[in-house]
Parts: structure tokens; C-alpha cells; sequence
């Protein structure tokens, strides 16, 4: 990732510590960077080996952390789990954002402003501030999901929508797709938006309805922006808002818990800091692995 | 012809308010249920109109609950690293975009590229362990330095495009009038950089604000504790006063939604910059 690919370099630039000029103005971001980002990742790498519990002498195990692991199932809950929440923070958001955008359109919409604002609005709120509100909608008692269905006559469908491990890591799924419908309509609208008209003008004169005009036009066209919002929503299905929201919607009962909050309570509350980086080090190479994944499919569909 | 486009736009603000209305029914439920009362609750059930429209809530979770604190406790954090990281950012987007040096394209893509798709929880373990052997657990700086780093990468990201699309006859002709380094950079690319620096602010400003693993791990102390990992521990407490606890929510998030709306250009282009994190 080059930038400044054609600028010309400027000598003069260089002038109060001649050649060192321009490390002197990189060196305090560069520096808090290496200490409080790179050390720390590499250091997990080196944590995934040992016995320790952060506190007595460590003891160096090798792989038998990652031995330990295969053999876990509170790790194969959390990492299913977590793999629901993708499909609902990101499959879900992904395909409903694409289908919604394709039938609004390339037409100019009114008050594109303000839709655009109430769209992107959740991404600025608190994980925890959802988790609470998202709390009180699926509550089983006094909750408004249900309390929408009496109001309907459909109380017979009134469920304790976080108490069950059918139910629960499906209903935290869903914050995450309300959390990120917004953001793919907003940005597949804009895509959409810049197709060549020609390209549907000449589906349309080769018979293809509006099924296929998706399929063989639109979905190829906005392919960058699928794989981008693809991996961003991703990333962020394993990451820190699923953390939070977990924490406060259900504590991680009812195979709720995401593999993060797994290694969280293995290194913080059983002070187990080593077998919890091996736990971390699977995470970054499943996050790795998907993100390669969806890249890849991305790149094959031109 | 005009009548088709006509309801084709109409179709698409149809749809659009579908959504809109989806999205905003929680947010609803956020406004509306401080001014909820707990009994009422209980009588109209989940859905009815606010009850109490006092601001009795609201003084309960800040002086009783010490929401006050953890309001303080989360500007303590948010200001510095907002303003420390945009600083660092600054300085080095403009070696970065500007000047060549050896290693600079390694150092470009670890201050940007590596810096950015660090998550937190990745690095959550090692920086307890190397908090607490700073002697930093517990304290503000626990959580601001790793946020300055951040926020600096994803800052310096942002900030070093803007430099790079700008025209080379301004730094021509700067260089000519005998700027400095130092006075081109904060007399001329600062000021031009405005839309870039409050797209950082803003963004910063949220994700520090929203942050929940860091406080989480490395700040033990509630009289410490920033907002969102206050509502967490008021949370563990009271569960049963549904409105107590969406006035504490409303409270944690309220500051940013507004930033959010005061500067909705600029979020707006920060979170679709396409940077993940």
C-alpha cells in the first residue's frame, strides 16, 4: 500500500535535522504504535505457548495450548456461536442491503440527507447502550417484542427470546443486522448508483427481467463494495461491538458467549493469560481465513 | 414518462422510510424510555406513551448512580486522546505524503495498514501484562495511551490521503516563498486539511467514547470506570428499573449521537472510508 506514488520528493523539506527531518516527524506516532499495538500482537503470539496465569514464573508448553483447545468444547460453543453472529452482522446485512438498494434503485430520493443520517446512526452507539436497549425489546416479560405480539393477538408467538440457546444467539444476531443494514444499503445505494446505465439498457434488450439485471449486472458491478463491506462487517462480527453487546444483553448465558469474550474470561476471570492468547491466536487465524475467503470469491465473480 | 419517474422516486423514499423506521424504532425506545415509569411498565405494559416527563431519572443515574463520574471519567479519556493522536497523526502523514527516506514504505504500512486492523481483543491479554508492569493498571493512562495509538494509525491513514490528493504547485509555491517544513505544515496543509482533521475528531471521538474491552480490562476500579463500562456495572445491580437503565444507556450514548448529528458530514465519510478495524 504505496501512497504518494508520483509526487515528487522535496529535499527542502528536509531542513532542521537535514536527512532526520523525516523520522523525527513520524517517530511519536511510529513509537506509540510499536509499543502499545505491534508489541502487544506480537506478544500474544509468544503468550499462546505458555502456562500462566500472569502472575507465578511462565512455563513454556509449545503447542499443547492449541492440543488443549481442539479438545474444548466451551471453545467449539463460542466459535459456532460466533459464526451465527457473522451470519447475521454480515451475510445477512450483506444480501438484504444488496436487494433493498437494487429495488430502490438509481433514482434521486428525497431528503437523501436525512435517510442517508438515520441509516449510519446506530454505528455511532455504544455496544453496551445497544445491548440494554436490545435487553428490553427481547425481555421476556415487560419485553416489547412480546409486547407488540399480544397487541397483535399473536401471544401464542411470545418467546423468551434470550433465555434459550436456540433463540438467544439468534435475537443477539439480529442487533447486529439492525446495527448494520444501514450501512450496506447506504454504501450498495451509492455503489448501484455509478453502474453504466448502458450495461442494464442492454440486459433489458437481451430479455433479462429484473431477477437477472441483479444477478448479472448489478451484483457484478458493486462487487468491490460487497467485498469491502463483506470484510469490514466481518471483522467486526468477531471484534469489540459483539463483545459488548453479549456482555449486556445476556452475560454470554445460553451460548451467547463470542470467542473474544471466551478468551476474556479465560485470561481475566480464570487467570488462565496463556491457554486465552492460544484462544486469541485461532480468532485472528479464522478472522484471517474468512476475510482471504470473501476476497477471494470477490476477485472470482469478474 | 415524468409521472413513471415520479413514482419510482416515491417507491424508492417508500423503502427508504421502511428502513428508516426499522433503525429508528430502538432508538425510540432509547429517548422514550427515560421518561418511563417502572410501575407504569408494569400496568401498560412495554408498549405505551411516557408516563413521568420529569428529568427524575436522569438525576438519580448521575448523582446516585454516579453516572456523573463515569461522564468525567470517559471526557478524561476521550479529550486527550482525540487531540494527542490527531497531533501525532498530523505530523506524520505530512513525512509520509511528502518526503522519501529509507524505510518509509515499511513505516507507512505499519503506522496505517498493521496499525489499523489491530483489534482490541487481540491485544487485550498482552496489554494487561504490559500495563501492570508500568504500574498503569487502574489508571486513566491505561487506556489512553493504547487509544492514542489507535486512534494516531487510523488518523494518519485518513489524514496522509488528504495530503497526497492535494496539488504539487502549493508545496511549488510554498517552498519558493521559503517556507520551513514546520510553518508549511501548520500554516498551509492544516488549514486546507480542516474536512480531514474533523473527519478524524469525530471518528476518534466515537470510538474512544464507545469503548468498552480496554476500560474493561485494565481499569478495576468502578470510581475509575468511563461510561459504557459504568452502565455495565450499574447494569449488574439493577436490572429490574427498565427505565433507570435506558436513562443510564441514553446517557452513554446521547453525547455521541449528537456529535454524530452536528457533524454528520463528516462521520458519514470517515465510517465509509472503508477502513476496517
Amino acid at each position: 500500500m504505496r501512497t504518494g506514488r508520483g509526487k515528487r520528493h522535496y529535499p527542502p523539506l528536509q531542513d532542521f535535522a537535514g536527512p532526520l527531518t523525516p523520522y523525527l516527524y513520524v517517530a511519536p506516532a511510529l513509537l506509540v504504535i510499536l509499543v502499545f499495538l505491534i508489541y502487544p500482537l506480537l506478544s500474544v503470539v509468544y503468550y499462546g505457548s505458555l502456562d500462566w496465569d500472569g502472575l507465578s514464573a511462565k512455563v513454556f508448553v509449545g503447542a499443547s495450548n492449541f492440543v488443549r483447545l481442539g479438545a474444548d468444547p466451551a471453545f467449539w460453543t463460542s466459535l459456532k456461536t460466533n459464526l451465527i453472529y457473522v451470519g447475521f452482522f454480515s451475510f445477512v446485512p450483506v444480501v438484504a442491503g444488496l436487494v433493498l438498494s437494487s429495488v430502490i434503485g438509481r433514482v434521486a430520493v428525497p431528503a437523501e440527507r436525512a435517510f442517508r443520517a438515520i441509516l449510519l446512526a446506530p454505528q455511532v452507539i455504544a455496544s453496551v447502550a445497544m445491548g440494554i436497549i436490545f435487553g428490553w425489546i427481547f425481555a421476556p416479560t415487560f419485553g416489547v417484542l412480546n409486547g407488540v405480539l399480544a397487541a397483535l393477538g399473536l401471544a401464542h408467538l411470545q418467546e423468551p427470546w434470550l433465555g434459550s440457546p436456540v433463540l438467544a444467539p439468534v435475537s443477539i444476531g439480529l442487533v447486529g443486522t439492525w446495527l448494520w443494514v444501514g450501512f450496506a444499503v447506504i454504501v450498495f445505494f451509492s455503489g448501484i448508483k455509478k453502474v453504466d446505465e448502458h450495461l442494464y439498457d442492454a440486459a433489458k434488450l437481451d430479455g433479462a427481467g429484473p431477477l437477472r439485471q441483479f444477478l448479472f449486472v448489478t451484483v457484478p458491478q458493486v462487487r468491490p463494495e460487497i467485498v469491502v463491506v463483506v470484510i469490514m462487517t466481518l471483522v467486526w462480527s468477531f471484534g469489540s461491538s459483539v463483545f459488548g453487546i453479549v456482555v449486556s444483553i445476556s452475560g454470554g448465558g445460553y451460548r451467547t458467549t463470542p470467542v473474544s469474550l471466551y478468551a476474556y474470561q479465560l485470561a481475566f476471570l480464570q487467570g488462565r493469560m496463556g491457554y486465552g492468547s492460544a484462544v486469541i491466536i485461532v480468532l485472528m487465524l479464522v478472522i484471517l481465513a474468512l476475510s482471504a475467503l470473501a476476497y477471494r470469491l470477490g476477485e472470482g465473480r469478474r | 414518462m415524468i409521472t413513471r419517474a415520479a413514482a419510482a422516486r416515491v417507491a424508492a423514499a417508500g423503502l427508504f422510510t421502511l428502513v428508516s423506521l426499522v433503525i429508528l424504532v430502538p432508538m425510540l425506545l432509547l429517548v422514550l424510555g427515560p421518561f418511563r415509569d417502572p410501575t407504569g411498565i408494569v400496568t401498560h405494559g412495554a408498549i405505551a406513551l411516557p408516563e413521568s416527563w420529569n428529568l427524575h431519572n436522569f438525576s438519580r443515574i448521575l448523582v446516585t448512580f454516579h453516572f456523573a463520574t463515569y461522564f468525567l471519567n470517559s471526557i478524561i479519556v476521550t479529550v486527550p486522546v482525540v487531540t494527542v493522536s490527531l497531533l501525532l497523526a498530523i505530523l506524520a502523514a505530512f513525512a509520509l505524503a511528502w518526503m522519501r527516506f529509507p524505510l518509509r514504505g515499511l513505516i507507512g504500512v505499519v503506522v496505517t495498514v498493521v496499525a489499523v486492523m489491530v483489534s482490541e481483543q487481540f491485544i487485550m491479554i498482552p496489554l494487561y501484562v504490559l500495563m501492570k508492569s508500568l504500574h498503569l493498571v487502574d489508571t486513566f493512562l491505561s487506556v489512553i495511551l493504547p487509544q492514542v495509538a489507535e486512534s494516531a494509525a487510523i488518523s494518519t491513514f485518513v489524514i496522509r490521503s488528504f495530503f497526497v490528493s492535494l496539488p504539487e504547485e502549493l508545496i511549488d509555491a510554498s517552498l519558493e516563498d521559503g517556507c520551513s517544513s514546520w510553518t508549511l505544515l501548520w500554516r498551509i496543509l492544516v488549514p486546507i486539511a480542516t474536512p480531514a482533521i474533523l473527519t478524524c475528531t469525530t471518528l476518534t471521538a466515537t470510538w474512544t467514547w464507545n469503548d468498552f474491552i480496554l476500560p474493561v480490562v485494565l481499569l478495576p476500579s468502578p470510581a475509575r470506570a468511563t461510561l459504557p463500562l459504568g452502565l455495565v456495572i450499574f447494569q449488574g445491580g439493577h436490572t429490574i428499573d427498565i427505565p433507570l437503565t435506558i436513562t443510564g444507556a441514553l446517557v452513554t450514548a446521547l453525547p455521541m449521537l449528537v456529535v454524530f448529528f452536528a457533524f454528520q458530514r463528516h462521520v458519514a465519510r470517515g465510517l465509509l472510508q472503508g477502513v476496517s478495524r
